[in-house]
């Protein structure tokens, strides 16, 4: 038997050890133990209520682990105090199936503001260029100056990836990112996604469509009742 | 190369914009939230910002009250010889705790008389000077007037019918109205605050309420704290200000009205108040509606939705 992991490890972006999480008197994760890379691709798979979103709220800072240890970027989440989840938030890029924009901003607006949040002294003008860089980067140039509600849904979900990732998280998480697309617009959002984790982020998708599972490169692990019930590369099973 | 002074100066622009500029645009747009808050938050300061006037009228009813308290005036008859006063003068002056007699003519005190509103045409209405001469005893403290009393009252030089100005309890009358009518008024004015600042913190929190999927949105992103409370609590404040100075729109010119009443009445009706008063209550009122407003914003935001 090993012992516990009582410490962050070197090149590990994320690591759970022991987590138990419970609601009342529901268990949503049982004794988890699971690591992710820096630079690797995740698909966490499951049915709903498997235990794939609790994943991704312990790792964002929205939950404390009732039991067992987790570190994130290094950060020991399991005794992390109360002014430490802001530090945490802007390491860790969040994107949602709602998309979750401020409407009363621009596209360039909604990404300058997550910059000003991050970090007070850069100015309007450096805050402007660089949300205008990350909107180029995820193909919305030509849409700097809409409003949330005049962009289709892939432009939406493209505007919450480059507002998560202009502080240049360590780690990138989706919770459905493509819950609400069609499969034609779902594919250029996956690829964006194993681009950004082929530049070095961490991105863990969770995700209960098997198409999408099917049609990735990446590490897909299946969650089922708190616990990891598969844990393999597709590439591999492919072959 | 950046200037050294550049990243404090734009932290602060930023920090301006994030908490207060933010703050304001988001306060006209839900401004239908808050015009019960403006309402009754109005009223109390507007009560508040009476009561603090009349208090300070009161304090000055109370000093004069006070001064006065510890002088006693002896009336000299207008047939008494100068030699009788002067054996008066002395006697008085011998007592322990007489501070200073002086002598008040009657020319003296027609003179003192003409410098108060009303006097002046009542003293020419009379044809005669009305008003007697007197001696003017100032006591180091109140429990040797009434003996000085005793004394003045029977002596030859005095005016039998109104021998002086001494009234045992007229101080300690006027210092009990004057206390039970403040704190009357304070404890309305007590109750009309926490009845504000239960209407302003449920307009807050109807504002958190419209605005919690942009709270969420604001801590995924990593705002601190200070980011996402301070907003609430520069509306809060604004709300304050904005009925502080309604309050002080109808309470300005009422003080200054009331000093002109005073000045031309024949009783001042309120003593020690003068334009630089209203002044005061000029920007009090609405600074003490600014704090009222945080209060009652720190309070709405202790239920913050997570």
């Amino acid at each position: 038997m090993t012992n516990p992991q009582t410490e962050p490890i070197k090149g590990v972006a994320v690591h759970f050890e022991n987590v138990r999480q419970v609601y009342a008197d529901l268990i949503a994760l049982d004794r988890l133990t699971l690591s992710f890379s820096q630079g690797e691709l995740i698909f966490l798979a499951g049915a709903s209520g498997a235990g794939k979103s609790t994943i991704l709220k312990l790792i964002n800072g929205e939950l404390r682990p009732s039991e067992g240890m987790l570190w994130v970027d290094g950060m020991s989440l399991h005794n992390l105090a109360s002014s430490q989840i802001a530090d945490l938030r802007r390491r860790v890029g969040v994107v949602f199936q709602d998309y979750q924009l401020l409407p009363r901003l621009t596209t360039v607006e909604n990404v300058a503001f997550a910059i000003h949040v991050a970090d007070l002294a850069v100015t309007r003008s450096q805050a402007a260029i660089l949300a205008r860089s990350q909107l180029e980067a995820v193909g919305l140039s030509s849409r700097l100056d809409a409003y949330p509600n005049q962009l289709s849904g892939g432009q939406q979900q493209r505007l919450a990836i480059a507002r998560a990732l202009v502080g240049k998280p360590q780690i990138l998480l989706a919770d459905e990112p493509t819950g609400n697309l069609d499969q034609a617009t779902a594919r250029p959002i996956i690829e964006l996604l194993e681009m950004i984790a082929s530049s070095g982020t961490t991105v863990v998708v969770a995700t209960h469509d098997p198409e999408l599972i099917h049609s990735t490169r990446g590490r897909v692990v299946t969650v089922a009742r708190g616990r990891v019930e598969s844990d393999r590369s597709l590439r591999a099973v492919l072959c | 190369m950046r200037p050294l002074f550049m990243p404090r100066r734009v932290v602060i622009s930023n920090a301006f914009s994030l908490v207060v500029m933010d703050a304001a645009r988001n306060w006209l747009r839900h401004l239908p939230f808050f015009v019960p808050a403006l309402g009754s938050m109005g009223v109390a300061l507007l009560m508040g910002g009476a009561t603090a006037t009349a208090a300070w009228i009161a304090t000055e009813v109370l000093h004069a009250e006070a001064t006065q308290a510890s002088v006693i005036h002896v009336y000299i008859r207008d047939d008494a010889s100068a030699a009788q006063t002067d054996a008066l003068t002395s006697r008085l002056k011998s007592r322990a705790g007489v501070l200073s007699v002086v002598f008040v003519s009657k020319d003296q005190a027609l003179a003192q008389a003409s410098t108060r509103p009303g006097l002046k045409d009542l003293a020419a209405s009379a044809g005669t000077n009305p008003f007697p001469a007197s001696l003017d005893i100032r006591a180091s403290n109140l429990s040797v007037l009434s003996s000085l009393d005793t004394l003045a009252r029977h002596d030859p030089a005095v005016d039998s019918a109104y021998p002086t100005s001494y009234d045992a309890g007229a101080y300690s009358r006027v210092a009990n109205v004057l206390g039970y009518g403040i704190g009357g008024a304070l404890l309305l004015v007590l109750m009309l605050a926490v009845v504000a600042i239960a209407v302003t913190t449920g307009g807050i929190r109807a504002a958190i309420l419209t605005r919690r999927d942009e709270i969420r949105v604001m801590r995924l992103v990593g705002s601190r704290p200070w980011m996402i409370k301070g907003p609430f609590l520069v509306e809060g404040a604004l709300t304050g200000l904005a009925a502080g100075l309604a309050a002080a729109l109808i309470l300005v010119p009422a003080t200054i009205a009331l000093v002109s009443a005073s000045q031309h009445s024949l009783v001042p009706l309120a003593p020690g108040l003068s334009p630089l008063t209203a002044l005061q209550v000029g920007w009090l009122v609405p600074a003490a509606g600014m704090l009222l407003g945080m209060l009652a914003s720190s309070i709405g935001l202790k239920k913050l939705p997570a």
